[in-house]
């Protein structure tokens, strides 16, 4: 029995040593110096020169191009996230963002009504892990999801998991990449014979998720307290595929209920006649780049208008 | 997941008249009283089985053609029901066939049928390997048994929260909204799908086998890297071998086997696929699937393909992906949640040939499903299609060997693996 017991022992003390020299080596030679795509790693490297950020999921990523928004000034970048990029991501990162430095004059938040009424999963949060040291508020939240996720991120290359082969891909592509600003241009064109739209899912919940709701005050506050001006942008969707007025609608009610910051709707795509047609979009929820274009267009000149109604004198 | 009291009392009840009528069978002289006992024994379990398993399939199915409606009940299925349910009905019929002795302890036979590792997913195992093991009072726990068992069940965990996992994840996506997607998509998506349900089954295999090991048990192998089978009927012996030996000695055997001319065979086997297929669960495509299977099977037989291995490789390679590709066409109804989008998909595959968009679920799944896949298919090719974890272990450095395997399984666990990873798919079973 010794001898087992030995066994368990010394694996784990062997785990435990190759976990910190693994992590030790890959986050000091490959993942401080990924700078590539849509990376928060390069978000955080850029900060001096970053004006206003756009932050949501990946439709913010594939459409909303910094470069045309010149009714804010400076530069821009985009840090949607595929596969995150929800609320409780946002306010994470902001929190990253500002331990790190960063803070942008101007914040632009893409929301969707549907990312309030989905469950919470650790998935959407994991891209986040690797900066786990620099935000308390991701620390806070990790205690509260139990004594399993709090074991496993005893081992630093946890904080990794099911990143690695998306990290030394970016560490590969950053050599190549002079300039990035987040947004990815798609020229795919949503082929609607083959392939239709998805119907709204079932497995979500009536009410909106109290730590979505609780994510979105404390966007607000991050907001306040470090003087960041905040949009907030709904886009369409392709055949308003996942716009559920009564929703959307509730949710702008919050909104107001709980800030004055500027909401810049534009969620009915039935209002942009010149966004319905398909070959505005790579599929149901994401345009390509000439429905980004368009998009960004109508997103300028409102942001122009905020502009102009803000500077007149009273 | 549930846990429902009653359900626990009706596993003691099958328990306990599985435990009579053996008795009973083993008592009686005449054949009789044998027969009424091993009646007793098959009805008890397949009532129960019938009754949670097929009951609401049996009433759809009524309903649809026509007669008086009856209601559908709600009905959650036990856990591991089908797996000791042939646990039992193997030990009964065996016991009535005079190759084993009736148990007489009630805890040792409780034992066998629940014993945990495999309780829920298997292996299916037999009296005569498992009743002996239980019945020694002098069981000790080695560490040469749980060096092995240990490694075995990292090795079963890498393979489903690692590989099978993350290949669920552009399974999920591609399947669940499979009119979303192109034709090279779901091919793709398939093709996974028949690695996922592999490391996923063979994955809990390899940990019940590991956990028994680790407190000295010994279980049947369960999975011999089937994929590598060069015909269907080879992968039939290397796939769920517990289960397929069972339906083998129990169904395929006992309706005549091959004993009586070619036709006869055939229906057999068509016969014998048609119930494993109706053994994992009441569902038309699951028929469907075990037919599938039973086709290939007589097709096989039909053209005598030889079950020797082919010293040519290009010949070995190319019998390997038939295998594959017939196997994995059999999956799109295991997978399929109804018959008309099996169909559909099988639909697109054939019709629509735009380019996948391979990155579409996310850069980090795909590249993950190669290099897993890379870790496991290399691993399987280099080390266990020659080596079993007992050989490895007798090798002069065997134990450090398995010591430096656990570490490297644990790392790609905490690196690759899927934390938010489905049930086991056999759970549902």
């Amino acid at each position: 029995m010794n001898k087992i017991i030995i066994k368990i022992a010394a694996v784990f003390a062997i785990v435990f040593l190759c976990d910190r020299v693994i992590a030790f080596i890959f986050e000091k030679y490959i993942f401080e110096k990924t700078i590539a795509k849509g990376n928060v790693t390069y978000l955080l490297k850029r900060k001096t020169n970053i004006d206003f950020i756009i932050m949501g999921t990946s439709r913010a990523e594939f459409q909303f191009n910094p470069g045309l928004l010149t009714a804010i000034n400076g530069e821009g970048y985009n840090a949607g996230a595929s596969g995150a990029g929800n609320v409780l991501y946002v306010s994470l990162l902001i929190d990253i963002m500002i331990n790190a430095k960063i803070v942008p004059k101007t914040l632009l938040l893409q929301l969707d009504a549907i990312g309030f009424v989905k469950e919470v999963t650790n998935k959407e949060l994991i891209p986040l892990y690797p900066f786990y040291d620099l935000s308390p508020k991701l620390q806070l939240y990790t205690r509260g999801l139990g004594l399993p996720e709090r074991f496993k991120l005893l081992f630093k290359m946890y904080r990794f998991n099911g990143q690695v082969p998306g990290i030394i891909s970016n560490f590969v592509r950053a050599k190549q990449t002079a300039y990035y600003n987040g947004f990815v241009a798609s020229p795919d064109v949503f082929d609607t014979t083959k392939r239709r739209t998805l119907p709204y899912p079932e497995n979500v919940s009536e009410n909106f998720i109290e730590a979505r709701l609780t994510a979105l005050n404390s966007i607000f506050e991050q907001c306040q307290e470090n003087h960041i001006k905040l949009f907030i942008v709904f886009p369409p969707t392709y055949n308003n595929n996942v716009y559920r007025q009564q929703d959307h609608l509730r949710l702008l009610q919050y909104i107001r209920s709980k800030s004055t910051e500027p909401i810049i709707d534009m969620a009915d795509v039935r209002k942009f006649k010149d966004l319905q047609s398909n070959i505005n979009w790579k599929d149901a929820n994401h345009m390509n780049n000439i429905g980004a274009t368009k998009f960004c267009n109508y997103l300028n000149d409102s942001l122009m208008q905020y502009r102009a109604s803000t500077m007149k004198p009273n | 997941m549930w846990f429902i009291p009653q359900y626990v009392l009706i596993l003691f009840l099958t328990i306990l008249i599985d435990y009579y009528a053996a008795i009973q069978i083993e008592q009686h002289t005449d054949k009789k009283g044998k027969k009424k006992h091993l009646l007793i024994g098959i009805l008890n379990t397949c009532l129960v089985l019938f009754f949670f398993k097929y009951y609401n399939f049996f009433i759809d199915n009524w309903n649809w053609a026509g007669f008086r409606q009856l209601k559908h009940w709600d009905i959650i299925l036990p856990i591991g029901l089908s797996f000791h349910v042939f646990q039992s009905l193997s030990y009964v019929i065996e016991v009535y066939r005079g190759n084993i002795k009736a148990e007489k302890n009630l805890l040792v036979y409780s034992n066998f049928v629940m014993m945990f590792p495999q309780l829920v997913a298997g292996p299916i195992e037999r009296a005569n390997n498992l009743l002996p093991q239980l019945k020694t009072c002098n069981h000790k726990i080695t560490y040469a048994d749980f060096s092995v068992g240990f490694s075995r069940f990292l090795w079963g965990l890498f393979k489903k929260v690692v590989v099978a996992d993350t290949a669920s994840v552009y399974v999920d996506w591609t399947y669940n909204n499979y009119l979303h997607h192109s034709g090279s998509q779901l091919l793709i998506g398939t093709a996974l799908f028949a690695i996922q349900i592999y490391c996923d089954f063979s994955g809990y295999s390899d940990m019940a086998i590991g956990t028994a090991r680790m407190l000295g048990f010994k279980f049947k192998e369960n999975f011999a890297i089937p994929y590598f089978s060069k015909s269907v009927t080879e992968f039939w012996r290397r796939w769920h071998i517990s289960l397929s030996s069972w339906m083998r000695d129990y169904l395929y055997i006992s309706f005549g086997g091959s004993r009586k001319g070619k036709i006869n065979t055939y229906r057999n086997l068509m016969l014998t696929m048609l119930i494993g297929g109706f053994w994992h669960g009441g569902s038309w495509n699951f028929v469907i699937w075990g037919a599938l299977n039973g086709f290939f099977l007589s097709l096989e037989k039909a053209f005598s393909v030889s079950l020797k291995n082919p010293s040519n490789w290009i010949v070995k390679f190319t019998r390997s992906l038939y295998v594959f590709i017939a196997i994995s066409f059999t999956w799109i109804f295991f997978r399929a949640t109804t018959f008309s989008q099996a169909i559909d998909i099988i639909k697109k595959i054939f019709t629509d040939f735009r380019i996948a968009a391979i990155w579409g679920s996310g850069t980090n799944i795909f590249s993950s499903i190669i290099l897993t896949l890379a870790l496991l298919i290399s691993a399987e090719l280099l080390i266990f299609r020659k080596y079993s974890f007992d050989k490895l272990y007798s090798f002069r450095y065997g134990d450090y060997f398995l010591t430096g395997l656990s570490v490297f399984l644990i790392i790609c666990v905490i690196i690759f693996g899927n934390s938010e990873g489905a049930q086991f798919i056999y759970f549902q079973f």
